[in-house]
Parts: C-alpha cells; sequence; structure tokens
C-alpha cells in the first residue's frame, strides 16, 4: 500500500480489543478478493471495531458489521447523523449538503417528498426502451470483436448517458462526466478529489443558473420551479446539494454493480448459462448479487455519547455502514458466501430506512436491461485468460474487466 | 388489538390479530403475506408495502402526508380501492375488521 496516513490518534473511549485492522481503504486498489477473502475474516471478529483508516482521507471509522446492526443504525437518525458523510463540500469551502441523503429527519422528508415524483416506477418504466437503447449500442459496438473491456466499454459510460438524458444535458458530456466522477470516487489525492468536486459545483451551477431563465422538461428545470415547506423555491445550496447528490449517487454505483455482477458471471458459467436460458431469473439474480457483491460504504457522525450494541461512542465518532459486510453476515444467510441466484435475499444494498437509495428503480432498470441484452447478444464468456482482476476500494469496484467469447 | 384481513391476488385471504400501534406493513411481513416487500423496513422511502383499501375505510385511517403521497400516482388504484402505504397506516381499535388488498405490482 503506497500510501502514508497520519499516525491515528486513539480516543480515551475506545477499548484496545476493539481496535482492529480493517483493509478496505478508500482509494486503494487491490488485487485480493475482498468480497471472498477479506469479509469473512472480519466476520470472524467483533460485532463491532474501531480501525484508523475507514473514512476517505485514512481518518477513523467504527466498523458495523451484522446485518441487523446496521439495520438499527440506518433508523436511529437521532444518535446518528448522515450530515457530512461525504467530504465534498467541505473540502471546497462551500456550505451546501447533499440532499436529501445528508439531512437527519424530520427535515428529511421535507426534501425527500419534493424527488420522489422524479424517480417513482412509473416514471421510470417510461425511460425503459431508452435505457434499452444505450445498451443495445453500447453492446453492439463490440460484440463482434469477441471481447470487451467491460467497464471501460459499457459499465461506466452506460449509466452517465441515462444521467445526461434525465438531466437535459448532452450526450457529448459523457466522457467529461466520467472524468470527474472517477475524480470524486476513486481518487486518494485529497486534492486531486477537491478539484473534481470544485469542477462538478461550479459546471451545475452554471446549468442550474440557465434553466431559471430556460426551464425545460428536465429534472434540473424541475428542481429550480419545485416549491417546497409550504410554497418556498429551493435557495442555491439546495439545488447545488440536490443535483451533486444525484451526480454523486446516479452513475458510479450502477456503474459498480454491473461491474460486480458480470465479474460473477464470467467466473461462474452455471450462473451465467442458467440466466441466459431463464432471462425471466435475472432481476432476482441481480438481487442476490447486489447482496454477496455490495459495494457501498457510507457514513454517519455520532451526534451525542450512546452506547450502541454494547459500544461506546462519543459525538463526531465516525461510523462506517459498511453494506459489503452487511450482505455477508453469515448470522443473517445461510452459506453467506455462496451466490444463489435464486436465493431473493432481504439485502441493504440500497441502505435500509428513511434513506433508502431514492434512485432504487431506476438503478434495478439499468442493470436488469444490461444483463438481458449483454446475454441475449454476447454467447457464452469468460475473464480473459491470465487476467487478474483488481479492485478499486472504497466503492468496491473493478478497474478492469476485460471478457471473451466466440465472435 | 383488531383483526385484520389480507387478501392475495389469488383472491385467498387470511386473517391476523394485530396490536394496536404495529403498522400493517409489520403485521403483513410478521406474517409472510406474499406481495408486501417493506424493501425500507417501514421507513417511507421505498413504496414497496403498497396495500388496496375500499374507500369506506378511509375516513378510519390516517391522511397520507406529503413523502407518502409523493410515491402513490393518484391514478394507480385498482378494483376500486386506492393504494397507500401500509406502513404509514398504524392499526387502531377502529381497524378491527379492516379488509387490505395485495396490489398487483410493488414496483
Amino acid at each position: 500500500m503506497s500510501i502514508a496516513f497520519a499516525t491515528p490518534v486513539i480516543p480515551d473511549h475506545v477499548p484496545e480489543n476493539l481496535i482492529r485492522p480493517f483493509p478496505f481503504v478508500f482509494g486503494t486498489i487491490t488485487e485480493a478478493d475482498p468480497f471472498n477473502e477479506w469479509v469473512p475474516e472480519v466476520h470472524k471478529g467483533p460485532d463491532i471495531f474501531w480501525t484508523p483508516h475507514a473514512y476517505p482521507g485514512g481518518t477513523p471509522a467504527w466498523i458495523v458489521r451484522r446485518t441487523q446492526d446496521l439495520r438499527d443504525l440506518y433508523f436511529d437518525t437521532e444518535n446518528f447523523s448522515s450530515k457530512d458523510f461525504s467530504p465534498y463540500s467541505k473540502m471546497i469551502g462551500d456550505t451546501w449538503t447533499n440532499l436529501p441523503v445528508e439531512i437527519d429527519p424530520p427535515k428529511h422528508a421535507m426534501y425527500r417528498a419534493f424527488v420522489n415524483p422524479i424517480f417513482t416506477p412509473k416514471a421510470m418504466a417510461a425511460l425503459e426502451e431508452k435505457i434499452r437503447s444505450y445498451a443495445v449500442e453500447y453492446i453492439e459496438a463490440f460484440r463482434a470483436k469477441g471481447e470487451c473491456e467491460y467497464m471501460k466499454d459499457f459499465a461506466f459510460e452506460f449509466p452517465i448517458k441515462v444521467f445526461l438524458e434525465l438531466m437535459g444535458l448532452p450526450l457529448s458530456l459523457t466522457p467529461q462526466f466520467l472524468e470527474w466522477e472517477t475524480g470524486l470516487l476513486h481518487e486518494p489525492d485529497m486534492g486531486k478529489m477537491a478539484a473534481a468536486a470544485r469542477s462538478v459545483v461550479d459546471y451545475l451551477r452554471g446549468e442550474i443558473e440557465d434553466r431559471r431563465k430556460n426551464p425545460t422538461g428536465d429534472i434540473i428545470s424541475y428542481a429550480v420551479q419545485a416549491q417546497i415547506d409550504g410554497g418556498r423555491k429551493l435557495d442555491d445550496d439546495e439545488l447545488v446539494g440536490f443535483c451533486f447528490n444525484l451526480f454523486i449517487g446516479g452513475l458510479d454505483t450502477v456503474s459498480t454493480n454491473m461491474g460486480g455482477q458480470f465479474a460473477h458471471l464470467a467466473t461462474h458459467p452455471e450462473d451465467q448459462a442458467r440466466l441466459r436460458a431463464n432471462p425471466e431469473m435475472i432481476p432476482t439474480a441481480i438481487d442476490e448479487m447486489m447482496r454477496a457483491y455490495a459495494a457501498v460504504t457510507t457514513f454517519r457522525t455520532c451526534t451525542r455519547e450512546v452506547e450502541f450494541k454494547g459500544v461506546r461512542m462519543m459525538p463526531g465518532d465516525k461510523v462506517a455502514v459498511c453494506t459489503t459486510l452487511g450482505g455477508r453476515d453469515p448470522e443473517e444467510y445461510d452459506r453467506a458466501n455462496d451466490v444463489i441466484i435464486d436465493r431473493k435475499p432481504k439485502h441493504v444494498s440500497f441502505g435500509y430506512g428513511p434513506h433508502l437509495c431514492v434512485g432504487m428503480h431506476l438503478a434495478r432498470r439499468e442493470m436488469r436491461i444490461a444483463m438481458e441484452e449483454f446475454l441475449a447478444r454476447i454467447p457464452a464468456f469468460t475473464l480473459k485468460p491470465g487476467h487478474t482482476l483488481r479492485r478499486h476500494l472504497g466503492m468496491i469496484q473493478p478497474v478492469e474487466l476485460p471478457l471473451v467469447w466466440q465472435a | 388489538m383488531a383483526r385484520i384481513t389480507f387478501v392475495a391476488l389469488d383472491g385467498s385471504a387470511k386473517s391476523y390479530d394485530a396490536a394496536e400501534g404495529v403498522s400493517l406493513m409489520r403485521c403483513a411481513v410478521d406474517n409472510d403475506v406474499p406481495g408486501i416487500v417493506a424493501e425500507c423496513g417501514g421507513a417511507c422511502a421505498c413504496a414497496t408495502c403498497q396495500v388496496l383499501i375500499a374507500p369506506d375505510w378511509l375516513d378510519r385511517l390516517p391522511v397520507a402526508g406529503p413523502n407518502e403521497a409523493s410515491m402513490i400516482d393518484e391514478d394507480s388504484g385498482e378494483r376500486g380501492m386506492v393504494r397507500r402505504l401500509s406502513c404509514q397506516i398504524e392499526v387502531t381499535p377502529e381497524l378491527d375488521g379492516l379488509v387490505v388488498h395485495v396490489p398487483s405490482s410493488q414496483y
């Protein structure tokens, strides 16, 4: 590991026996298989432990590994605030808050009521054919070649296209958005991360200003016209926070899950064949793979001295909500490390409680269509022989995923 | 305590005693009523605990708040009934005898 972190200062309230190493360091890359090699090891340890380098930037956090404890944590919004779980606004000296995701109840419900109508199942169903046409376009571009780099040639750009469409932005921005997204989510250098955040915010501010003058039917126009809080409009900080949240939540997470799912299919020919023969099983299989390859870790900040499941936490302590661990808790799931594509698990990979992913219906649709079209158009595929899978940590995502098939 | 009946899509009905203060969603999930998903666990965030309720019960139910209303399409009723989120309806003695129908889809 090439990053040097400051020596951690261990607070007095952290008992020595709960200080543990935790290999999932944001911004690093590993050749290990974090899901099958690291997660089972973590599950042999204490239910909750403290580790020095879990939060972006290499600062400490508590790790909660049990699914049920995570569910309780998601609901305990009084002791555990979502405010400032991501570092971006502060690191560029701004005052906006990602919303609704970093707003606590009860105010949260007001923002959620404003965002919900955009992402209802019905609204997303209307996008079905558009999403499918984007997927087909990417797949057809590499089908005859007998190989693709799944992340670069499909997974990264596909959700960006859908997002640009929803936001009313030109599709030609796809490479620019990908560069910013990588800077925000996979960049260990805080300076470069801040520069990416600055660029995104400056760009969004310009678009918001434009839609104020020239409203269209897109999401930014909806936001500048919406009324909340008994009739007022959203202010500048609220609009930036809303748009930035869509940017950070809607792009890389879908790419990441697509990567996890196709890494599985490439290495498990029996599951691949079963889904190719029975495409109606795809939605169920996707939920099982979302459980087993859960990629997202969010954070909460402790608001007051609290004893959570027997562990004393103090105000300001960060708590990692690591769905990667929650998806493979052996006390929650039988054979937790096996992918059983018809399992139909109740997972926390979209979160749980009031902050459950607002874009869940869009994300499921994108992942389903990507898998349906890929399996219908590409014959049996494998990982390119000799390739060692490397993954980003933080958001656990294949760096590259080279796939080959008989063209 | 109130007796709540859940009617599945195939028309089969099962009744359960629900304690006061418990949500209809919790009653359904605890009894494994098929078709009630409740992905967020009862936080008015996922809209996957939708149920259909006959109009003559509506005056005994709490009015849908803005957050609940924002997730239910106005024209999404079925079979002459209206959709509600079952996590937002707490059982009260007045609801004794309520019949709740599972909708054709949660998504």
